[in-house]
């Protein structure tokens, strides 16, 4: 990759523009090469500022009550008691790990500097790895909560996956799949919800990538609301546009577990 | 969930003198150690933090998630998720990494294409007009149009460089490009002192 190329990819990671193919390389990228890391952390701030040019809108009035209302049955992260300890704990650790470097290299002088060098490194590294982990939780809490139930299909010892995540307060599934072989223009994937002694109901329909993977937000529908319960999910390889009921046999299914 | 249609008007702003308003937020936006001291403040559970920021916030996060998803309605509920993972998640907030704006308006940003990518959009209304009288939509309108159409198709409609490319008959390549020197152009706006330091990176751009 040139340095214009690199710093292309830089921006449009930032930004979100990659390709679910080239995503996988440039994750690897932003983990080993701290100057790329640098490029994206730089974008993603003139990325998080570009919300000044979005029309000015004067929000309804509600809005701010709903917000503080919902705050108050919810304790920040941080605040919770049993966070305490564990945040010391990974403060310290950096710290332990510094000590056992700078110990192991009194003993030979001569790799002082490679240790201390190491050490910084490490740490760096770790750092950046907190933010990423803080970054992605703050999204990915939205959909692990306790309200959610979560669904894996699986072909047995094959490799196509798929995990679908139930919110039950958003009323969304959110569904991941991974090396599901991209579907003919002709046909697409679909997702059914199966309750004991009723019809499948459709969950929505949707494609992977060339790499196989997808990732994908779908509402729950009215009719699932209304059943309340679903014992397993399936997904099938139907017409373009979906079927009204499945027209083969699941390849993937898996019954719904919750996650607490 | 109801689904944006093509016919979804903006709202209207209410406010008296929406530049003074503009300008005012700026201001709070330069305090960015007062916006951090919120963040703080709601990490030891002060709701009332939380309503400052929103007051300081809301109105631009919300238009921003109403450019993305047409949808006043869904946008309501995307500033209201968003503003409560910000709640939730206070205590990871790390002020040496990004501002408290940025921050908010990536959480808003992906709520709401989310949100877009769920609703099946079947017919694409016109890319949101810009507020030209913020330092960013100036930057913004100074840009080559192929620059500018890529990044707000990026940015509002969260499309990848292959989808720009389709939209704009170029190639990845070139979108790359345009992108990368789209913000490179936006940096030294968003941050007015580091203008020599996004020079070298001028050279490059198309």
């Amino acid at each position: 990759m040139t340095a214009r190329e690199h710093l292309d990819s830089a921006a449009a990671y930032a930004l979100g523009a990659v390709d679910p193919a080239d995503a996988a390389a440039l994750d690897g990228l932003l983990a080993s090469d701290p100057e790329f890391r640098r490029e994206v952390e730089r974008y993603r701030e003139v990325v998080g500022l570009m919300a000044w040019a979005a029309p000015t809108v004067a929000a309804p009035a509600a809005l701010r009550q709903r917000i503080v209302t919902g705050a108050q049955g919810v304790r920040p992260i941080a605040s919770a008691p049993s966070a305490k300890p564990a945040r010391r704990l990974v403060a310290v650790l950096p710290w332990l790990a510094a000590a056992a470097c700078l110990g192991i290299a009194v003993m030979n002088t001569g790799r002082l500097r490679e240790a201390r060098e190491a050490n910084g490194a490490l740490l760096g590294e770790l750092a950046t790895a907190q933010s990423e982990i803080a970054t992605r939780d703050s999204t990915l809490s939205a959909f692990l909560g306790p309200e959610v139930h979560v669904v894996s299909l699986s072909e047995g010892a094959a490799k196509p996956t798929a995990r679908v995540f139930w919110n039950h307060t958003k009323q969304v599934f959110i569904v991941t799949a991974f090396n599901v072989p991209r579907a003919p223009d002709d046909k697409t994937y679909q997702l059914w919800a199966i309750a004991k002694g009723r019809n499948p109901m459709s969950m929505g329909t949707f494609n992977t990538d060339a790499s196989g993977r997808a990732t994908l937000v779908v509402p729950v529908s009215a009719t699932v609301i209304e059943g309340g319960h679903i014992d397993l999910c399936g997904l099938t390889l139907e017409p373009r546009g979906g079927s009204m009921q499945p027209t083969e046999q699941p390849r993937l299914v898996g019954s719904w577990r919750h996650t607490d | 969930m109801a689904t944006p249609s093509a016919s979804c008007l903006f709202l209207t702003t209410s406010m008296a003198d929406p530049n003074a308003e503009i300008e005012g937020t700026l201001r709070s936006h330069e305090r960015e150690h007062d916006d951090a001291q919120l963040v703080a403040r709601m990490v030891a559970g002060d709701e009332r933090a939380l309503g400052s920021l929103y007051d300081i916030y809301g109105a631009v996060v919300y238009g921003l998630a109403v450019a993305i998803t047409r949808n006043p309605s869904t946008a309501e509920s995307v500033v209201a998720d968003a503003f409560g993972a910000i709640w939730r998640d206070a205590g990871t907030f790390d002020p040496e990494r990004r501002s408290v704006f940025a921050w908010l308006s990536s959480m808003v940003r992906a709520l709401a294409l989310a949100e877009r990518r769920a609703s099946a959009v079947t017919v694409e209304p016109a890319l949101p007009p810009l507020l030209e009288s913020s330092p960013v939509g100036s930057a913004l309108s100074r840009l080559s149009g192929p620059q500018r159409v890529a990044i707000e198709l990026a940015y509002f409609r969260g499309l990848s460089r292959t989808e720009i490319a389709r939209e704009l008959g170029e190639s990845e390549g070139a979108v790359g490009a345009y992108l990368r020197t789209a913000m490179d152009a936006l940096r030294p706006a968003l941050h007015p002192g580091t203008a020599a330091e996004s020079g070298p990176r001028k050279v490059a751009a198309i």
